[in-house]
Formats: C-alpha cells, structure tokens, sequence
C-alpha cells in the first residue's frame, strides 16, 4: 500500500516570498501523522500548498500515487484531498444544514452516499440540534465542529486538519479530538496540524516540526516527544501557555 | 385617488419591476464574483437591438426572439467572464473596473455604428393593443413585460434558493475560501452566474423594447438605473433588488409630472449620488462580512 | 531637476533624446502643416492635457474621477457664458472657469472623504455628478439649454484668444500650456512634501494616514490642481471651436476618454498621458484620412480606445510608457530570468475593490 500524500521539496509562496521552503512529507495511508510548530513557521501556508490555494513549486507532489502538481483545488477535493482551515471558513448566511451539504458539493452525484450526512450528525449531535441556524450564529466550538463535519461530507480519502482547537474551551477539544481519533480509526488518513502538542501527540503515530518554513524533525510521537528538539525548540514557551484565539 | 395618478403609480410599478429584472442579473454578478459590470446595460441593450433586428410580428416570433437574444447574450457573457473577467480576478484592485467600463463603450460605440437611427422600436407584438378600466389605460406590452419580469424574478429567486446551483452561488459569494475549501468549481459557478445574468438582462431588454425605442445611450442609462436598483437593494436578501426596482420606477414616475426631460433625469443622478453617500455599505458590506 | 542627471542611465539617456526630439517636432510641426493639420495637431494637445490633468488625481493618487468631464464642461462654458454673452476678457473667463472646477473637484473629494466612499463608489459618484450636471446644462436656457452657444463675437488677437483662420497661436498656447503644465508637474512630485506623498496615498492610504500624511487633505487637493487644470483645455477648445453645448463639452465619454487614454499611455507616468493623447489624435486623424463615414469616425476611435485598454489591462501590462521603459532596460541590460514552474496563481482572494479612496 503506497503513501497517501507524498511531497518532495515543496515550496510555497505568499505574495512575493516564498514562506515554505523544500519541505519533504510522507503520509501513508490509514496513518494519524501531524504537523507542529511554532506560530508564524509556515503550517497554514503548507497546507494552502497542499489545498492548491497558493501558488507552489514541488519536486513531487502525489496523492495516492497521482500527481496533483498544478491542479485547482476542486480537483484536489474532488480525488478525497480535504482540508479544514484553521479560520474555519464556513458559510456564515447558510444555515447548518446548508454548509454540511455544500461540503459534499465536490462528489458527483453517483457517489454522494445518503448516509454521510447522518453519520457526521452522529459525531456532533450538537450540529443536529442546530441545524436550522444560520452558521454565522454559531459558538466557537460550534463552528469547529461544523467545520470538521463539512469536511467529512466530502467523504476524504485524507483528512487535513489546520488547528481544529485553536480558542476552543478543554471540554470542546476533547470532543473534536474524539471525534477525529474516530474518523482516523475507520480508515480516513489525517494530517492534523497543531500548536498544542500535547494534544496532537496523543492522537498521532508520527510527526513533523516545521520552523521558519522547513521541516527541522520528523518521526514517531513516542521519540519525538522526548528529543532535544522538543525539549529545546519552540516547545520551550508554546507546550505550557494556552493559545487562545482573539 | 385621481385616476391620472392610478395610471402613473401602475405605470411606475410596472416599469419598476422591469429595473428590478435588470438590477437582478448585476446584483447577482456583484454579489458572486464581487465583479462591478459597467457593461451591464449594454447586455439589455443587445436583447433590444436583438429583439429589433428579428422584428417579431405576432407573439410566437416575439416569444422565439426573446429566447434567441437571450442566448445569444449568454454566449456574449460567457465569452466575456471567460476571456476579459476571470483572467483578471486575481490582480485585484481597479482592472475589472475600468474594463467593464470600456466594453461598455466598445458596446455602445458599435451600436452606434450598426444602428445610426436613433429611437427605433418595434411593433406590439401582444394581440391587444391596451386595458382600460375606470379611466385608467395601461398598454398591454408594460403589464406583460411588468408581469413576465416579476416571473423571472421569482423563478431566479427558486433558484438561488432552492437548487444546488444557487446553493454553491450562495456559497461563492458568502465566502470564496470556504467554496474554495469545499471544492467549489469556481471558475465554472462564475461563468454560470455571469451567463445567467447576461441571459437576463437580454430579456428584459425584450421586454423594454416595445415600451421604449432603443438607442446606443440607452446602455449607459440602463446601467446606471441597474446601480441605483442594487445599491439602494443593498446588501441583504435578493428581494430587496425586487423593491428598490419597483421604487425607482415610482419614483421616475412621479418625478416626470414635477420636472421636464433632461432636468428629472439630474434629478435621478442628483438623488443616485446621495444614496451613494448614506449607504456605500450596501453591496460591499455583503462580501466584507462573508 | 538638474541636468546631469539626464544622461545617467541607457533609459535615461533615451527619454532624454525622446524627449527632446518630441518638442523639437512640436515646434515646427505648424511651420510645416497647413491650417487644417495644424487643428489637428491642436485637438491632439488638447487630448493630451486633458488626460494629463486626468492623470494627477487619477494616475498619482488613483482616484478614479468621472468627475472631470464636468471641469472640461465648466471651463468651456465659463469662456461661453462670461466672455461670449457678458463681454468678459476670455482669459479672465478661464481663470474663473478653473477657479470652479477646482472647487467642484476640492467638494467632491472632500464629500467622497467624508462618506468614507471606496473606488467603486467614488467612479460611481463622479459618473453621477457629471451626468447631474450634463441634464442641467441640457435644460438651462444660461447655458445654451439643448441647442448650444454661439460666439459671435468678431475680436481676435492675442488678448482676445480668438484667431479666426490660422489655428497656430492655438496650437502654441496649448503646447506652452502642456510643457509648463508637465514641468511644475514634475516638479510638484518631487520637490514638494505634498507632491511625494500622492503615490504613498495612492498605494495604502491607511499606512500613509497612520504615518502622518493628511490623506484627506492631499486627496482633495490633488482633486482640486487636477480638475481645476482640466477646465484650461475646455476653454481652449471653446475657443477655438467657438461653440458649447450640453453634448459637445460636457458628456461623460470625455471624462471615459481621460480615464481609458491615461491608462492606455500609462497611469501615474508624466509621458503615458500625453503619448496616449496625440497617439488617438492620430488614430482618428487615420480613420478619417481611410473616408470613414464621419458620424462614424468618432464612434471607431472609441472602440479602438476601448479596445485597447482592456488589452492593456487584460495582459497585465500598465501601459505604453512603462512598457517602453522596461524594454529599453532589457535591451541595455539583459537580465536573467526569475524561475518559473510554478502552480498557475489561481486563487489569491483579492479584495473585491480595492479601497484606495477609503479617505474618512
């Protein structure tokens, strides 16, 4: 079984600079890998990268052994590329419902399955309770959830998730994190990326640290949590304070 | 009520939800691409000229000729988004601006070439010629294309409502990104929308023609009445273009028994750049926020 | 602007030939045109003023003014109404016409400002305003309502501004005119605080106001220099065509025409406007000499325009001038390619307008 994603120097760019640099990634298929680092080392411009929203330059860039170098998001979704952005993005006029069925908008309609819709509602009963309100009405936790849910409704072959804790209360964090353990569990790959590592560690096999734009570590959670790398690196200040969104 | 006024509210009505019609398909275009089309009226203008060169002389030439210029205008549109407008999208700042504005001018200019004539029309193409009741006439083309805009209004209302292709409009123009993120088609909801808007216009330019004779300068003043339909619409739901078309068309009503020509019409642009000025928050609010 | 600094690069040293020979042959243009042609050249500096003025509120601050075509209309019916009908010197009738148009151009900007009215809005606005003020001049008798005014006056000379056969002196005074026009321009920009702060405002007039530029202030009176100078090249063309009406001087396609020529010669160049003047001069000098019907000679030279400025803008160019400038660079210093290979920019969610009037 090959990875699901694997980039070879990647390089992306924002504006004029180029704010990821020769960033190599593997994830293989079934697999919980995440991504940390410090605010401001490129994770969110990556993973626009991957999504195909910013403009990029790959040695290789393959999903599921297809090259994806130079094609449009919808397509990247289209083949189970799925990415849920950390500023959550949703439909603020559109009802709950409305957004849970826009996620599912890249499927064609043969593939589109009924039961998807019924399946997120059963990981986020608060999303069924809330169904008929407008998104833009929603909390903090709320909109995370729905988020992740409208993300799921694309059926991902591979879940991409940017700080789907970020500003959220403990209690909130440990339902969404359930809620991807569980996805993870049945199948779907996931790249989750984090600031508070704790979190992400627990969840994933292996990870990444990505600094000023390149990766400076990478392997299983287990050995990377006790490195120097972690010890001495940005986790130093960022693993103790909450971040919290203003 | 005098009956001279019924007749000028019905009138004003009437001719006002033909502005909404038009209003409609920019405020679509706006509100989707956040694409300000000052060639908006030069497309009503291409379903009147379409609509005067195909001379219908019964109904069912008249009905065939308006779906002829509304294809005809979707194809223009099309071109349009596909070859001048998406190219630039994501350059930003005034290039969509200044060239919407000079395929305005091309529009208009080789308007002005094809048909030196100015004020020309077409015979009612509609079996009877007005109704009258209790002293009140009202010509039968102004309640047809009144009535048929109000249709069109609501079937595009069902449609950005209640379909999927609404529903991703709806999507587009609450947040790029988030469409963007839930694979969205961009380009193609973009041309869809645009099509759909250009289509509309050239219909409504049917409608317009038997009422009034079309000239080049028409395009200009059709746009700037669609601006005044979508700002004063502003930003909330697609009904509120519905309302502003009607009070324009009151208003253009009313205001013709009080001043003359040329004066009402600087009345209207008088009163345009106020509105301008109390409420620049309309249109653009709605894509701020999303 | 001292002359040592004309010859210090390849580009430089071209602009300064072009330059030179340019007023070389305006200068002897009228020894060898006859009456006619010598017209012509006169309306091809007319163009190019008017898109010159365009160009200091327009291309230096990137206030998209339709305004203008009201400052053209106001100057020519300030020489129709107080020379023709009140015996006024004519000159003096052009400082009062300009006077008004800058303080139309100064209220203008400053209501846009106090509104907080963005590019959109602002394009919109002026269009308004000069649509307004086209429909007053259409119905008010002062102002020739819709059949126009006449001179009938029979002085010409100098103090008179009026030559009836020959158009030379009109063709000299609009040169002067441009030349001192383009040179206190340049000046302006470069000698003078309020002048360098223009592009600053024009670029981000949210940085420019935190660092202390009175944005609201400059905006304003960019406004009022530019539509002020502007109402100069309307009297001149009364003057000499010694007829105003509501369609012939005050129509927004002369205002479409400052905007769409100064983007097509280059926005915020001092050459780009007055190259793209004389250049559709020319073109509809062309179209005539082709005996194109001439109802319809203006009508193709519009679409030319037209159709030239959406190409400029459509290849992302930004202009005759600075395509000129950046082809004389790569010709005097070739330089290596960046490297390409990258995704297509499909998506950088721009702002939908770009906020650069955004003054209160």
């Amino acid at each position: 079984m090959g990875p699901a994603l694997e980039v070879a120097g990647l390089t992306v760019r924002r504006g004029r600079s180029e704010v990821v640099r020769e960033v190599d990634l593997v994830v293989g298929e079934g697999e919980c890998v995440c991504l940390v680092g410090s605010n401001g080392a490129g994770k969110t411009s990556l993973i626009d990268g991957l999504l195909g929203v910013l403009p990029t330059r790959a040695e290789r860039l393959e999903f599921h052994g297809e090259d994806i170098a130079g094609t449009p998001p919808w397509e990247r979704v289209r083949r189970g590329l799925v990415v849920v952005p950390q500023e959550r993005e949703l439909f603020p006029g559109l009802s709950v419902l409305d957004n849970l069925e826009l996620g599912g908008v890249a499927l064609s309609r043969g593939k589109a399955r009924a039961g998807t819709l019924d399946d997120v509602l059963a990981l986020f009963p608060r999303l069924a309770e809330r169904r008929a309100q407008p998104a833009g009405t929603l909390s903090g936790g709320e909109r995370s959830m729905l988020a992740v849910g409208r993300g799921l409704m694309a059926q991902p072959r591979m879940l991409v998730l940017d700080e789907p804790s970020l500003g959220l209360a403990p209690m909130v964090v440990t339902t969404i994190m359930a809620a991807i353990a569980e996805v993870n569990a049945a199948g779907t790959t996931v790249l989750l990326v984090e600031q508070n590592v704790h979190q992400a560690f627990a969840l994933a096999d292996r990870a990444y640290v990505l600094e000023h734009g390149a990766v400076v570590g990478s392997g299983p959670t287990a050995e990377l949590a006790g490195s120097d790398l972690m010890q001495h690196g940005f986790l130093g200040s960022a693993a103790h304070g909450t971040v919290v969104d203003t | 009520m005098s009956s001279t006024l019924v007749q000028l509210v019905l009138t004003g009505l009437l001719q006002g939800l033909l502005y909404s019609l038009i209003g409609l398909g920019l405020y679509l275009v706006f509100s989707v691409m956040r694409v300000v089309n000052f060639a908006h009226g030069y497309l009503v203008l291409i379903g009147m000229y379409g609509v005067l060169v195909l001379d219908p002389q019964n109904l069912l030439d008249y009905a065939v000729a308006l779906v002829i210029v509304a294809v005809l205008a979707a194809g223009v549109g099309y071109a349009v988004e596909r070859f001048l407008i998406e190219p630039g999208l994501d350059k930003g700042g005034h290039s969509q601006l200044v060239i919407t504005l000079s395929l305005g001018i091309v529009f208009q200019y080789t308007f002005q070439v094809l048909f030196p004539d100015p004020f020309q029309t077409i015979a009612n193409p509609w079996p009877w010629d007005a109704v009258t009741s209790g002293g009140v006439t009202i010509s039968v083309p102004r309640i047809a294309a009144g009535v048929i805009s109000l249709v069109l209004g609501l079937a595009v209302s069902w449609l950005v409502y209640r379909t999927r292709a609404g529903k991703i409009m709806r999507a587009c123009s609450e947040s790029l990104s988030g469409a963007l993120h839930v694979g969205v088609h961009v380009p193609r909801t973009y041309r869809t929308t645009f099509v759909l808007g250009a289509a509309l216009a050239a219909v409504a330019g049917g409608l317009l023609l038997p009422i009034q004779p079309v000239s080049p300068l028409l395009g200009l003043e059709l746009t700037v009445k669609a601006f005044i339909v979508v700002v004063i619409g502003g930003s909330g739901a697609l009904w509120g273009t519905v309302v502003a078309g009607v009070l324009l068309g009151l208003a253009e009503a009313v205001g013709s028994l009080y001043a003359p020509g040329s004066l009402a019409t600087s009345l209207v642009y008088a009163l345009f750049f106020l509105v301008i000025l109390l409420r620049p928050q309309g249109i653009v609010s709605s894509v701020r926020t999303a | 602007m001292t002359t040592r600094g004309w010859f210090d690069t390849p580009l430089r040293r071209a602009n300064t030939i072009v330059v030179v020979l340019a007023l070389a042959v305006a200068v002897v243009f009228p020894l060898f045109a006859d009456a006619a042609l010598t017209g012509v050249g006169f309306v091809a500096l007319i163009y190019a003023i008017r898109n010159f003025t365009w160009n200091i509120a327009g291309g230096f601050v990137g206030l998209l003014s339709l305004a203008h075509a009201s400052a053209f209309g106001v100057g020519a019916f300030a020489v129709a109404v107080l020379a023709w009908g009140h015996g006024w010197n004519p000159w003096l009738a052009m400082l009062v016409g300009a006077l008004a148009a800058a303080v139309l151009g100064l209220v203008t900007s400053l209501v846009m400002s106090r509104f907080g009215v963005n590019a959109f809005f602002y394009a919109l606005g002026t269009m308004a305003i000069t649509l307004a003020l086209q429909g007053v001049a259409a119905s008010w008798d002062l102002l020739g309502a819709a059949t126009g005014l006449q001179n009938l006056g029979a002085e010409q000379g100098f103090a008179a501004l009026q030559w009836f056969l020959d158009p030379t002196p009109f063709y000299f005074i609009a040169l002067t005119f441009l030349v001192l026009v383009t040179v206190g321009t340049a000046l302006m920009m470069r000698r003078t605080r309020f002048g360098r702060s223009l592009p600053f405002i024009r670029e981000d007039p949210v940085m420019a106001a935190s660092m202390g530029v009175p944005v609201v202030r400059n905006q304003a009176l960019a406004m009022a220099i530019s539509m002020g100078l502007t109402a100069v090249p309307g009297t001149l063309m009364a003057q000499y065509v010694q007829f105003v009406s509501y369609d012939s001087v005050l129509t927004l396609e002369i205002g479409v025409a400052m905007l769409v020529g100064t983007i097509i010669g280059g926005a915020g160049t001092l050459a780009g406007p007055i190259v793209a003047g004389i250049g559709i001069a020319a073109v509809e000098e062309l179209l005539r000499g082709l005996e194109v019907s001439s109802a319809n000679v203006s009508s193709y030279t519009q679409i030319v325009y037209a159709v030239l400025v959406i190409a400029v803008l459509r290849f992302g160019a930004h202009g005759i001038v600075p395509m000129w400038e950046s082809a004389i660079q790569r010709l005097s210093a070739p330089r290596r390619r960046p490297p390409s290979g990258d995704d297509p920019p499909l998506v950088s969610n721009p702002p939908p307008v770009s906020l650069s009037t955004g003054g209160g």
